[in-house]
């Protein structure tokens, strides 16, 4: 629960709760960012400097001061090494934070760094307290203090979480009093709790479910911003021709997938951007035609391919996770390629892909296998693109390399105009679609959340992040 | 007496010591990647790679070893990957709800099940009898979460009787410890009845009835003792295998255990958690097998240690 290192999503909801960031997305639409400890904040010309104007006699929950001070301290510690934050490498732009006055603090970086403010709206960049932090050291963690509208008031981790409404915070109060915050690891149970009216809300219902949920309960369908997809190992055959890329997303017929697999709970993608991505620009959805798609094989293999496409799934990571990977593999079989099948445990599976493997093929484990399923949520555009598209990020693990992605890639994490760089994105988006993919893209999640009958709704972010303190009971 | 049960507690840290070894190793051995596990999959390799050298992960096995072991000796397990909690904090947390688990339902298990094998044992192939081998039949063939399904649905769901999951009140313990102790009910009545009609026949039986002292006199005051050696000696064995079956009954159930807190450090390969859990239900099981020993002695003068 240290905002700073914490990356789960549950985590993350209750964050949003306790903490305040400096600056944060007005809506779940990603387009506009509003104010939120900062009150203001100019840029100097040249991009490299930021000058923030704090929110005035704002207090922590434990009657620290909320100043220029506490800003920077909270900025240093996440780019301290020695922290070990997993999102260290965001913050690697900034290269030093100034404190001005008591309310005024100055963020400089080394380049032009167009997606600062974004990154000050992730939960990472929290506002923790310091004298909280110095003072629990390696336990902060199990004992956070923010800004936030509500405050912890007991907590027994893997039990329950019961936060009550802050007095003091500067925004508008939260509607409940208190709040409890409960892990049901298994999902019969979560819809139990749900139905016998135990809880108000109870999140990721399983597909098959959502049924007996919609009778006593309302059951809210919302977009989400995973995406499920096979990367196909761009550098080696058969996927090292773009055309068979593109073959393959004609070869599966993804509606019969979500009606027979999801239970009809997923979408089609209409582009590598699911909704709820920042500058997603959609695109046409790939068509079931698998004649065509053994047609464009047959172009790139006129004999046919007569290697062995080895697929890697991981089971129980993903909702239906194996049960996809073998229905495309299916279609696969279907347009004439041959397929050999492997089922991963996920921490396994993660260290092989990952794994170093230098000066072959994709120079990663993933170089063993032709195509692997994973998923991925992440909203921010620039992120989300560099890990998996740029020719040189550690992270890009399909071996993916184009020229004229990595020229805008490059062009846009320097610049400084919001239409532009998002231009840029789109773009980006439309190459990789249209011409040059990285993976077989499956289908987009939706998040099931049961929610009590009269219970106004909660907003609800495609991050899977939930906000709770407007919701109240009708 | 004393001096065996001293002798047996002086082995306990050679043994725990062997137990952290084969662990240790066994942890590094199969595939997994603790750092990455805890930087997630959107994380870049730079930040992987910090958090390796900052739990050293980097070092070499026996360095990270000898580090465990000081720490160990100190009392410190270490902190988790994931949460950078300490670990001995969250075991003092977790482990007493999973003993809270455990002793009810090996209490349900003894309750429901002696009676109903005496029982059985007076009348055999009468209705009890028959009961108990279906009841037998069922619980070794329902799987502990099946089980807990069914009873959540019933007692929570449909009869609205009990909480369906968490920890706080004693109807909380409810559901989650019958799913633990019921499959055990057959195992014990079956034993309970086998070893009384085997004492039953004995010599001893029919001069206690024939120098005048009435059945119940006879069955619970000679019988029973000598029927309850076994009887002890798998309860002292089971436990074990309660404390492993707590795993599916607490992620049922939502219970905060350490079952459930030790099974998902097992999946996101966070080491000094897995670790600490392991070691505490290694102590808790050499500790038991030590108390079932004492006990033989208690039911059994004839047993001696020396």
């Amino acid at each position: 629960m240290d905002p700073a290192i914490s990356r789960s999503t549950p985590s993350q909801t209750v964050f949003g709760h306790i903490f305040n960031t400096l600056v944060k997305w007005k809506d779940s639409k990603l387009s506009e960012i509003i104010p939120d400890l900062a009150e203001s904040w100019t840029k100097s010309d040249n991009g490299l400097k930021w000058t923030f104007k704090l929110r005035q006699s704002v207090k922590f929950h434990d009657g620290t001061p909320f100043d220029a001070e506490a800003v920077k301290f909270n900025l240093d510690r996440i780019s301290d090494a020695t922290l070990g934050s997993p999102n260290r490498s965001l913050f690697a732009g900034v290269d030093e934070v100034v404190v001005i006055d008591t309310n005024t603090v100055e963020i400089r970086t080394k380049e032009p760094s167009p997606t600062l403010l974004e990154i000050l709206t992730e939960a990472y960049a929290s506002m923790n307290s310091p004298t909280a932090v110095k003072k629990s050291g390696r336990a902060y963690s199990r004992n956070p203090v923010g800004t936030g509208p509500y405050v912890i008031s007991e907590w027994i981790p893997g039990q329950h979480l019961i936060v009550k409404r802050n007095p003091d915070h500067f925004g508008s109060p939260g509607r409940a009093a208190t709040m409890s915050f409960r892990p049901v690891p298994e999902p019969a149970a979560r819809v139990i709790e749900l139905t016998t009216g135990n809880t108000d809300i109870a999140l990721n219902i399983p597909p098959e479910s959502a049924g007996a949920v919609a009778q006593s309960a309302d059951l809210l369908v919302e977009p989400s911003s995973f995406q499920i997809f096979f990367e196909l190992n761009t550098t080696k055959p058969p996927f090292a021709d773009p055309r068979v890329r593109l073959a393959v997303n004609h070869a599966i017929d993804r509606n019969a997938i979500i009606e027979k697999i999801l239970d009809g709970y997923g979408r089609v993608p209409e582009g590598i951007f699911p909704a709820g991505v920042q500058g997603r620009a959609r695109q046409r959805p790939y068509t079931y035609a698998p004649d065509k798609a053994r047609q464009m094989i047959a172009e790139v293999f006129p004999g046919g391919y007569d290697g062995t496409v080895v697929m890697w799934t991981p089971a129980g990571r993903y909702m239906k996770d194996k049960a996809i990977a073998e229905a495309v593999q299916g279609y696969l079989n279907a347009v004439g390629l041959k397929t050999e099948f492997k089922v991963w445990e996920w921490a396994t599976y993660q260290k092989t892909l990952y794994r170093p493997d230098e000066g072959k093929g994709t120079g990663k484990g993933s170089n063993d296998a032709n195509m692997w399923l994973l998923g991925t949520g992440v909203t921010n555009a620039d992120w989300r693109l560099r890990r998996k598209f740029f020719s040189t990020d550690g992270s890009n693990l399909t071996g993916y390399s184009n020229a004229r992605v990595d020229e805008l890639l490059k062009r846009a994490a320097v610049d400084m105009n919001y239409e532009t760089r998002m231009k840029a994105y789109a773009d980006v988006q439309a190459i990789i679609w249209n011409e040059a993919p990285n993976s077989l893209v499956l289908f987009d999640q939706v998040q099931l959340i049961g929610k009590a009958k009269g219970l106004k709704d909660p907003e609800v972010y495609a991050s899977e992040i939930l906000r709770l303190d407007q919701v109240a009971k009708r | 007496m004393g001096t065996y049960v001293l002798r047996r507690l002086l082995t306990l840290p050679l043994m725990l010591l062997g137990v952290s070894i084969a662990v240790f190793l066994v942890l590094h051995l199969i595939p997994g990647d603790s750092a990455r596990m805890a930087a997630g999959p959107d994380a870049t390799e730079a930040d992987v790679q910090q958090i390796r050298v900052n739990y050293g992960l980097d070092r070499p096995l026996a360095v990270q070893y000898g580090i465990y072991l000081t720490k160990l000796l100190q009392g410190d397990l270490g902190d988790s990957f994931q949460t950078l909690a300490p670990v001995t904090e969250d075991i003092a947390r977790t482990f007493p709800a999973t003993l809270e688990l455990t002793v009810a339902g090996m209490l349900i298990a003894l309750i429901l099940g002696v009676p109903l094998g005496v029982y059985s044992a007076l009348h055999p192939r009468g209705s009890a009898d028959r009961l108990v081998t279906s009841i037998a039949v069922l619980g070794i063939s329902m799987p502990g979460f099946f089980l807990g399904l069914i009873l959540m649905l019933v007692f929570a769901s449909v009869l609205g009787w009990l909480p369906p999951t968490g920890r706080g009140s004693c109807a909380h313990l409810v559901l989650p410890s019958l799913t633990l102790g019921l499959p055990y009910v057959a195992t014990f009545a079956r034993l309970t009845r086998s070893n009384m009609l085997d004492v039953l026949s004995e010599d001893f039986v029919r001069t206690a009835r024939a120098k005048g002292l009435s059945w119940s006199q006879v069955i619970y005051r000679h019988a029973m003792r000598n029927a309850s050696i076994p009887i002890v000696t798998i309860l002292g064995l089971d436990f074990g295998r309660l404390l492993g079956g707590a795993v599916i009954v607490e992620t049922v159930f939502a219970w905060p255990g350490m079952g459930r807190y030790m099974v998902d450090a097992i999946m996101v390969r966070d080491i000094y958690v897995v670790q600490g859990t392991i070691l505490v239900f290694a102590l808790s099981v050499v500790l038991i097998n030590l108390t079932v020993d004492v006990i033989y002695g208690i039911i059994d003068p004839r047993i001696i240690y020396s």
